[in-house]
């Protein structure tokens, strides 16, 4: 006799949540669960699995409305403690980049640069609640005429602050070495020269993308833990490329999709919102991120059961072929040799070393699991559907 | 291990030795009036201390610091600090000079690539990243590479 198939919806789910009823694990518990009762048993059993990131992120960044100054200011040109942010959207309104770097800075002049503040700086300055030195200035109109403008805000006096990050939470990323004879300083971390060290980023089994492979239930209007707070999915990242080559599991062996993430920055807190000064390459943000996956079917629970050992990554050259637009892969590694502290690459081990925080990945995961069994945090059902590509059957 | 075994074998008699060594790094403040006292000179002649000079550095009014790590037997050690505390220079453990802010420090582990002497490291199970101030050589590179800059460094 065949069983039938557990099926389950939003509706279903989210009823359970607002009774406290969920049964809610993170994305690593579920990896024993799996094991252990197999597929079908875990399906039932399991209502949502909770996963989360936490990394450098370039391409965020903070839509800011400063109100209108008297007399008013068509404020052309911004400066958030000295650094610039774009002003080009309308009166009062600007945009503040994550890797905006602060003005005046020696940059790499002095090679390599220390970046000590930035865009990152100032949305964590602004999450945590410090003044921020506001500039502008216009080039007057008949109804604004003022031409500058200075005054000392917090987030509080900001009529609206949104966090809105055009790609984040990649689904895969590259393994980085150096093969070159000098040392250098990258996105990716400090290189060593002889590829005496290798970088990767992305938490692995934990990290949200991984788990849903081809984007089944993360899609737009995914709700989502962003910087502490609520946040949603608003469209699919720059970048995103459904099309990267997957593994017999659907999982991504390289870089593949990305979502566009935004949430109310006044919500947000400092841990989770936090500037990062990367040595010779720039300024950028760390953001943290969860998403919490219904196990709507058995496909769900397999996707979401995902460990390292079953996730690679590519091994690019950052010293000669990445800066030169040349995508050569040296290699694949799983995230369980990553994870493990070296990598075997052409016979020579190497150490390797992360640069986003599993620590904080792990808390992220744990924190969305404790908002969603209390009741607090309902799932979000996509409004449509990221770019994808057929799930092989 | 039996005493016979023991000292069958030189190497394990040379790891024996180096158990007995005791090893720490410090950091050595010193004024312009004494800078020509020859005092590593006599670390090393009048209490059999080897050292190795981690960093050094001289000021315009020709006070300075001197970051060493010195290796001799215990009470060797213990005899060539109170000499230099009596020559009258300030000695103070270098561990006690290099910090890792646990309010700044998000656990990415970047740190891990570019600290050669394994002073920050990742635990196992909890991923969280540890700092080992008697490791820690005191390089300064982690002050600029740390993305949040949680690792504080006063040697002056
Ligand atoms: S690089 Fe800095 S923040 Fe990251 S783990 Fe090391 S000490 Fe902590
Ligand atoms: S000062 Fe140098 S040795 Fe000490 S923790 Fe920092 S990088 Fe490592």
């Amino acid at each position: 006799m065949k069983k039938a198939k557990t099926k389950k919806t939003y509706e279903e789910i989210n009823e359970r949540i607002r009774k406290g009823k969920a049964v809610v694990v993170t994305a690593e518990e579920m990896i024993d669960i799996v094991d252990k009762d197999g597929i079908q048993e875990a399906t039932k059993k399991i209502d949502v699995v909770t996963t989360g990131t936490f990394a450098p992120m370039c391409s965020s960044g903070a839509f800011l409305n400063f109100g209108h100054t008297s007399p008013r200011i068509k404020a052309s040109r911004i400066w958030l403690n000295d650094v610039p942010a774009y002003g080009g959207i309308a009166a009062v309104d600007c945009y503040i980049g994550a890797t905006e770097v602060v003005e005046g800075d020696p940059l790499n002049s002095v090679h390599p640069g220390e970046f000590n503040y930035g865009g990152g700086h100032v949305i964590e300055d602004l999450v945590a609640g410090n003044v921020i030195r506001l500039r502008l200035e216009g080039y007057g109109t008949d109804c604004y005429p003022a031409r500058k403008h200075e005054k000392n805000m917090t987030i509080r006096d900001f009529r609206d602050a949104i966090l809105f990050n055009p790609r984040n939470a990649y689904q895969n990323y590259n393994c980085a070495v150096n093969m070159t004879d000098r040392t250098i300083y990258t996105y990716m971390g400090v290189l060593r020269p002889r590829m005496a060290n290798a970088t990767y980023s992305t938490s692995g089994h934990l990290s949200p993308l991984f788990n849903d492979p081809y984007y089944r239930t993360i899609g737009i209007g995914t709700k989502i833990f962003l910087g502490g707070a609520q946040g949603f999915i608003a469209w699919w990242g720059t970048q995103h490329n459904p099309h990267a080559v997957r593994g017999e599991n659907g999982v991504p062996m390289e870089g593949a999709g990305t979502i566009a993430t935004i949430g109310n920055l006044k919500e947000m807190n400092p841990r989770w919102i936090t500037g990062a000064s990367i040595l010779g390459y720039g300024v950028s943000l760390y953001v943290g991120i969860g998403i919490p996956i219904p196990i709507l079917d058995e496909d769900m629970a397999r996707y979401t059961a995902v460990k390292n050992d079953d996730i690679y990554a590519q091994v690019y050259d950052y010293g000669m072929d990445i800066p030169s637009g040349i995508d050569k892969s040296l290699g694949t590694v799983s995230y369980r040799e990553l994870r493990s502290g070296s990598i075997t690459l052409e016979g020579k081990k190497i150490p390797a070393a992360p640069v986003s925080s599993y620590y904080r990945a792990r808390e992220i995961a744990g924190i969305l699991k404790e908002w969603i069994g209390k009741g607090e945090f309902l799932l979000g059902q996509p409004q449509s559907h990221l770019p994808s590509v057929e799930m092989p059957r | 291990m039996t005493r016979s075994v023991y000292c069958l074998s030189i190497a394990l008699m040379d790891q024996k030795l180096k158990e007995e060594q005791f090893s720490k790094k410090i950091i050595i403040h010193y004024t312009a009036d004494i800078v020509d006292q020859p005092i590593v000179h006599r670390l090393v002649k009048d209490y059999d201390l080897a050292f190795n000079i981690l960093k050094a550095r001289i000021f315009p009014r020709r006070e300075g610091l001197l970051v060493l790590d010195l290796t001799g037997t215990k009470e060797n050690f213990d005899r060539g600090i109170r000499y230099l505390k009596k020559a009258g220079v300030t000695v103070e453990p270098l561990s006690d000079r290099v910090t890792q802010n646990q309010d700044k420090c998000v656990h990415c582990g970047a740190c891990v690539a570019f600290c050669s002497t394994g002073a920050l490291y990742i635990e196992d199970k909890t991923f969280k990243v540890l700092f080992d101030p008697e490791k820690c050589t005191g390089c300064e590179l982690c002050v600029t590479a740390c993305p949040p800059r949680a690792m504080e460094i006063n040697l002056l």
